[in-house]
């Protein structure tokens, strides 16, 4: 198996801890990863702030880049990035004028002719290697482990073919397939405001402080994500929320691929998993 | 029969999202399922039928757009089919170039696309300094300031920008907004601004320490 990887900003050295984390993980699983050369930002949500065709010509330009470099899948770790180019991706093979304003903004040379499909790693694992690969190679089951998934917005919304949008449960399989106690909590897939962690940062606070309490009264121990945003709103932000909820949390916040590395055996270092804000100490 | 629509709803029919806003029959799923609800002046629900009933200044002034989080919880639930996320995002290009918009998001999201505009990719202290400049948020800075030296030691701050082999091809991809001085700020301008941001920090962290020792004492 072999991908083009787009990292995404946010994992140059925010969250460089996922990317750390994904490309071990991938590799002790035999899946190759090739960083797409000369990737641009995939404009979050502010690309279409002063043109509206910004919203899928910014992931798109990648698009063209990854079939100039030879491949048919692009994966991306971060849910929104990984929602910009999947969006565009289907805008731009749907609509006709939306492939020509693409690549007539393209600089010469550069042309998205096909389609490129864009998928999340979670359920490359999940649909495309299949747990009962991951758990063949589990050396270090994570049993007694109380988890918490959290899937946040942008991995299963808007609606598409691979999780509920409303109860999502890939993560929830996975970490069973590793050997944790899944824990059930409410806000799974609710918001943690990360969008207006500088503007309006109060209110992510709040949100975040939802999220992480309601995970810690279902009994979660540690939680579990899939996206750079989430883990910089729940981990980096956490001292924000105990201070707007007047309640102590301490709740540790890892990246699905940093337990998925643990369990196959990893070093915690390998894994990014010092680079926290929260301690991770108890994540062993 | 757009004859005999208000001008403002004509306007918004024809962005990306706004085509079905006159299909909301206001059963407020979206206001009872947005996690901002409590932030907004109207919530979606009444935004929808401000819309349908032309109040353009009401809806165009209003902080709703610029809380929304792109969770898409509302669009997603929507019996409709309206996609409402998108017409939040069309209500923010249309407040920001008709001179409505004044919600410290709006400077950020100029913010964000000048420094990708320059650089290609995301540079944090680059937009983080663009961004305190437009808004002179100070109190939001100094808030700032204690993550910004956890983050510090973690070695989660980036001091060199990573670019794109030529970021002025993202020209016709991401415009900059048009009130920005778009000659791409000189690699000396850029080292001062990080600079200056890198001395902030260390007040901040100064000013912290001293705060914690003082209240220690009591």
């Amino acid at each position: 198996m072999r991908y083009a990887y787009y990292p995404g900003c946010s994992l140059g050295k925010g969250e460089q801890e996922y990317d750390l984390s994904m490309r071990a993980v991938f590799a002790k699983l035999g899946i190759e990863l090739v960083e797409l050369e000369d990737w641009n930002c995939c404009g979050a949500v502010h690309s279409d702030i002063n043109n509206p065709s910004g919203a899928y010509a910014m992931p798109g330009r990648n698009l063209a880049l990854a079939e100039a470099q030879g491949f048919e899948t692009v994966i991306t770790p971060c849910s929104a990035c990984y929602k910009n180019l999947r969006q565009a991706s289907k805008t731009i093979a749907a609509n006709k004028s939306a492939r020509q304003t693409l690549n007539a903004s393209l600089a010469e040379g550069l042309e998205l002719k096909g389609n490129i499909t864009v998928l999340h790693p979670l359920y490359v694992l999940l649909n495309e290697y299949g747990l009962a690969r991951i758990k063949e190679q589990v050396t270090h089951p994570l049993a007694g482990w109380k988890v918490a998934s959290y899937y946040g917005c942008m991995l299963t919304r808007p609606k598409d073919d691979f999780d509920s949008t409303e109860r999502p449960r890939g993560m929830d399989d996975l970490m069973r397939a590793l050997g944790a106690e899944v824990i059930d909590y409410h806000m799974k897939a609710k918001c943690c405001g990360g969008a207006l962690a500088l503007s309006h940062a109060g209110v992510t606070a709040q949100l975040t402080g939802n999220v992480l309490v309601a995970a810690k009264d279902a009994g979660a121990e540690v939680v579990s994500l899939a996206c750079p945003m989430c883990h910089m709103a729940l981990d980096a932000y956490q001292g924000k929320a105990e201070h707007a909820l007047q309640q102590s949390l301490a709740m540790p916040v890892v990246f699905f691929t940093q337990l998925l590395g643990l369990a196959l055996g990893l070093e915690r270092k390998a894994l990014g998993l010092d680079r926290h804000i929260v301690s991770t100490s108890s994540v062993r | 029969m757009s004859g005999t629509l208000n001008p403002f709803v004509v306007e918004v029919q024809a962005t990306v999202g706004g085509e079905r806003v006159l299909q909301c029959y206001q059963c407020g799923t979206c206001s009872g399922s947005c996690p901002v609800i409590n932030e907004m002046d109207y919530g979606p629900r009444r935004l929808m039928h401000l819309i349908q009933l032309g109040h353009k200044k009401e809806v165009l002034t209003s902080g709703d757009m610029w809380y929304c989080v792109s969770c898409y919880s509302c669009a997603n639930r929507c019996p409709r089919d309206i996609p409402i996320t998108a017409l939040m995002a069309d209500l923010r290009h249309m407040a920001l170039h008709q001179g409505y918009a004044h919600d410290r998001e709006a400077e950020l999201g100029q913010a964000f696309v000048e420094t990708v505009n320059a650089n290609g990719r995301m540079f944090e202290p680059e937009l983080m300094m663009r961004y305190y400049l437009r808004t002179w948020d100070i109190a939001g800075l100094i808030g700032m300031i204690p993550l910004g030296i956890q983050m510090l030691l973690k070695g989660k701050i980036p001091f060199i920008a990573e670019r794109i082999k030529s970021p002025q091809d993202l020209d016709p991809l991401c415009a900059a907004p048009p009130d920005s001085k778009r000659a791409p700020m000189s690699q000396l301008s850029r080292t001062l601004l990080t600079l200056g941001g890198g001395g902030l920090v260390l007040m901040g962290a100064l000013a912290g320490l001293w705060f914690r020792l003082n209240g220690n004492k009591k």
